[in-house]
């Protein structure tokens, strides 16, 4: 997917945006910022839950940006509705702070990344940009809460394991046990740690000997994982109640 | 329990007592109330011969059963022997005639003495006497059949032989018939006489034992060991009533001494069992005399010191002497009893007087002042007087059971009102808990709004008020504010004792303002151990600290680059923030003088200490926080 877009990027085709935001002050900001670039538009907006919901039965924006109090109801709703009616659509949590209640929640539900209200024009081109071209932002609070996430469901794999009939004449492995059964990979859990000790992603990037924009990919696949792992352990929480019962 | 025992009694002897009376009905056994009676001097206590050899001088004379032969000798150790004839009447032999001679029977009620016995059909041994002349089995009722043998016949008459000792003899009335007719009368008189001395003295053997075990275990209640004294005391006492006439496996003499001075001890034993009942209404001194006195009694009464004294006349005096320390010792409890108010020590005292009194009646029955008939009543008191116990120890068990389950209640009772009384403190406390973080937490942000946004936002209002700021400085106000709120939101988040996370999450929003500003930031943070004490509080402190000193280095050090570096020792981490500007500049301006100033207090509210220090090239702010809360 990552291919298709970096080509779509690079070519003169527009990238189409959506927005879903009841706030006329942001949408008017917006709008002003992508007016000002030749390669975005803004496609759609909605200001509502259900008018956000209508939204997504018009042909696919390849960003969608989306607040989550709206006042019918919540935005997540509208981004878990985007990934299935839009599944090649790069969905973006308008937020004012970046906290990390609101974007963990959201990146769950299907999102790939967050806009921080404030930003200046150039800084939200910039974001739609890098997040059209495969790239997601993640701050320090939220690495953490994601390390957090995952370190939360080794535990309960572990715990599976253990229940499993051990391999004979199994040579031993000596790899830590968060890499083997964390769905994280070694270099993307390192990324995380990081983050969260404060280094920037050109700095992670330097660290890590790749381009930034290969950490950026990091992190969009790490909030892919996210989602699938949240996915699993509501599945998981399912079958353990259904046991319980 | 004592009121259910009693009917029973009476109930199993109202139903023998109308057995007996069925069988009267068509009686042929007869009474045999009269007997031809002699005396012999001299004789042995050796075994009989086969035939009866009457001396050829007897004087016969008819006399009324039972009778008393008294001694006709001189000297001490002669034997004196009577002759007792029975003669069975032509008529009364007519009537058995019709049935089976081997069913008649003759059942001799009793006979005693210091003597032995032999009985005669016509001329032929039925029955002789066995062990000595002392342990002869004298409680036992005889029974015997007159013509056991294959073809015998009734005899005409029966004689008795009793050779007897200074001390006396005698022979009750006998009972002479079938066996269906006369067995009962001798069955319950071997019941009554011998049995229920028997089986009572092992009833209580046992509750003895028990007592004594339990005893063993409360040392402070005395009155289990009397119990199971007077218990070993009875049961000695009754082989005196149920042994018969089989050799006794200690010598006789040591038996007779055991066996009377047992009902001695058995009065002083039920003294001192009846004492504490008295609530000290007796003085200590009678109980202890009563012991003194047993113990001398028994003393001269041992069988070595006997040799010299008659034994009917050391044993009558022996009892004497017994009865009268029994009657002073039932006056007084008597007394005792009815000046307090126990119910049990006036059953007691009754009791014991009632114990005086059959010991009496045993004793002149042992003195042939009474019918020899009657049965020794002694035993029986005996067992109305461990009843009595049996009925106080039932109660006080009982009370005990009662006792312990009303404490068990009134316990759970004042647990659960105490659990109560907690789980409402615990409520109270947690409610004030929960107010007390609700209201720092509301002062923190109050505080925080007030210096920061607060006065940011007012004094902004002001000079564009005053026309005194242009569209730049405007944003540039908002923007800081913007970051103050963020910085305030960030300090929300949970950080989990990780200080470099917080930094982390500082540098994540100075960024955009540190580039805007032209400053390369240079982050050498290293992994800093767990601040245990890092709440939201101590959160905000830190990053407003940071926020301050960054903020001072952007506006006022005109510096290119700024360095972030932790590092820590046994005690406490260190955050160096040191930058390549002018120096001394920072804490000599005014805005920055404030703001040093803000610094310290909020480093000195979380217990840190903070230096500026002048560098090659620079400044070096360092914000030194303790590993461990002070």
């Amino acid at each position: 997917m990552s291919t298709s877009v970096l080509t779509e990027s690079n070519s003169p085709v527009v990238i189409r945006v959506a927005l879903v935001e009841d706030d006329p002050n942001f949408r008017d900001t917006l709008q002003c910022a992508l007016s000002g670039v030749a390669d975005m538009a803004l496609v759609a907006t909605a200001s509502t839950r259900a008018d956000g919901l209508n939204l997504l039965k018009q042909s696919a924006a390849h960003v969608l940006i989306c607040d989550l109090g709206l006042p019918d109801g919540s935005g997540i709703d509208v981004i878990a509705a985007a990934q299935n009616a839009w599944p090649n659509c790069a969905i973006m949590v308008a937020t004012m702070f970046g906290d990390e209640a609101h974007v963990v929640k959201s990146i769950e539900a299907g999102a790939a990344g967050y806009l921080l209200k404030d930003s200046t024009s150039s800084d939200l081109i910039d974001e739609i940009r890098s997040l059209h071209a495969g790239g997601s932002p993640i701050s320090p609070f939220v690495a953490r809460q994601v390390l957090r996430r995952f370190r939360r469901r080794d535990g309960v794999e572990q715990t599976q394991l253990l229940e499993r009939e051990p391999v004979p004449n199994a040579a031993p492995i000596f790899v830590p046990t968060s890499a083997l059964h964390s769905p994280l990979s070694v270099r993307e859990h390192q990324t995380l740690d990081y983050i969260t000790k404060g280094f920037t992603m050109d700095e992670i990037a330097h660290l890590q000997g790749v381009s930034p924009h290969t950490v950026k990919n990091f992190v969009r696949r790490i909030y892919a994982k996210l989602e699938v792992n949240s996915k699993t352990e509501a599945i998981f929480e399912a079958r353990q109640r259904g046991l319980l019962m | 329990m004592i009121h259910s025992f009693c009917r029973t009694l009476l109930f199993l002897l109202t139903s023998l007592l109308l057995l007996a009376f069925g069988a009267v009905a068509q009686t042929t056994a007869a009474h045999l109330n009269f007997a031809q009676f002699a005396q012999s001097p001299g004789g042995s206590f050796d075994a009989p011969p086969a035939q009866l050899e009457l001396p050829p001088t007897l004087v016969w004379q008819s006399v009324s059963m039972p009778h008393v032969s008294h001694w006709q000798g001189t000297a001490v150790h002669t034997v004196t022997t009577a002759w007792y004839r029975f003669d069975l009447s032509p008529a009364q032999r007519a009537q058995w005639d019709m049935r089976s001679a081997q069913q008649i029977h003759f059942y001799l009620v009793r006979w005693r003495g210091v003597a032995q016995i032999a009985v005669y059909g016509d001329s032929g041994l039925l029955f002789n006497s066995r062990g000595s002349e002392v342990w002869n089995g004298f409680n036992h009722p005889l029974w015997l059949a007159l013509a056991p043998t294959q073809g015998a016949t009734v005899p005409q008459s029966i004689t008795i032989r009793l050779s007897h000792a200074s001390t006396g003899g005698a022979v009750s009335s006998a009972w002479v018939g079938p066996a269906d007719e006369i067995m009962w009368r001798w069955r319950l008189r071997s019941w009554l006489q011998t049995d229920v001395p028997y089986f009572t003295s092992y009833a209580f053997l046992g509750l003895g034992f028990f007592a004594a075990f339990v005893w063993v275990v409360r040392r402070r209640e005395p009155v289990y060991a009397y119990f199971a004294a007077s218990a070993m005391m009875y049961w000695v006492r009754c082989l005196h009533y149920h042994w018969g006439e089989y050799p006794i496996a200690i010598d006789e003499n040591w038996f007779g001494w055991a066996t009377l001075m047992s009902v001695g001890w058995l009065v002083v034993l039920g003294h001192h069992m009846a004492y504490p009942l008295h609530r000290q209404r007796i003085a200590p001194w009678v109980v202890q005399a009563g012991t003194g006195m047993m113990v001398i009694a028994s003393l001269i009464m041992l069988p070595p010191l006997q040799a010299y004294v008659p034994a009917h006349l050391s044993v009558s005096v022996a009892y004497l002497f017994i009865i009268l320390s029994g009657i002073c010792v039932v006056s007084v409890t008597l007394a005792a009893a009815w000046r307090g108010q126990s119910r049990h020590a006036k059953w007691l005292s009754v009791s014991s007087a009632g114990q005086v009194i059959l010991g009496m009646h045993d004793l002149a029955l042992m003195n042939w002042r009474i019918n020899i008939e009657m049965p020794f009543l002694l035993p029986y008191g005996m067992i109305g007087l461990f009843l009595i116990y049996l009925a106080v120890a039932w109660q006080r068990y009982v009370q005990a059971l009662q006792e312990s389950e009303n404490a068990q209640a009134a316990l759970a009772t004042r647990l659960q009102a105490r659990e109560q009384e907690l789980a409402l403190s615990y409520e109270k406390l947690s409610a004030i808990e929960r107010q007390r973080t609700l209201h720092e937490e509301r002062q923190r942000l109050m505080q925080d709004m007030h210096d920061g946004l607060g006065s940011s936002l007012v004094s902004a209002l002001r000079m564009v008020e005053h026309g005194q700021m242009n569209d730049d400085d405007v944003t540039q106000v908002l923007k800081e504010c913007i970051d103050d709120l963020k910085l305030t939101i960030d300090s929300l988040e949970p950080v989990d004792t990780d200080v470099l996370l917080l930094l982390a999450a500082f540098r994540f929003r100075i960024a955009p303002r540190l580039e805007k500003a032209g400053l390369k930031l240079q982050w050498d943070a290293q992994a800093v151990p767990p601040l245990a004490w890092l709440s939201p509080r101590h959160s905000l402190h830190i990053l407003r600290i940071v926020q301050e000193v960054f903020t001072n280095i952007i506006k006022h050090a005109s510096a290119q680059r700024i360095t972030l570096s932790t590092e820590h020792d046994a005690t406490h981490v260190r955050i160096h923030i040191r930058d390549n500007g002018k120096q001394a500049v920072s804490l000599e301006n005014t805005s920055a003088g404030r703001g040093v100033a803000n610094v310290r207090r909020r480093a000195h509210a979380i217990g840190a200490q903070v230096q500026w220090q002048a560098v090659p090239a620079g400044m070096c702010f360092t914000l030194l926080l303790p590993i461990q809360a002070s």
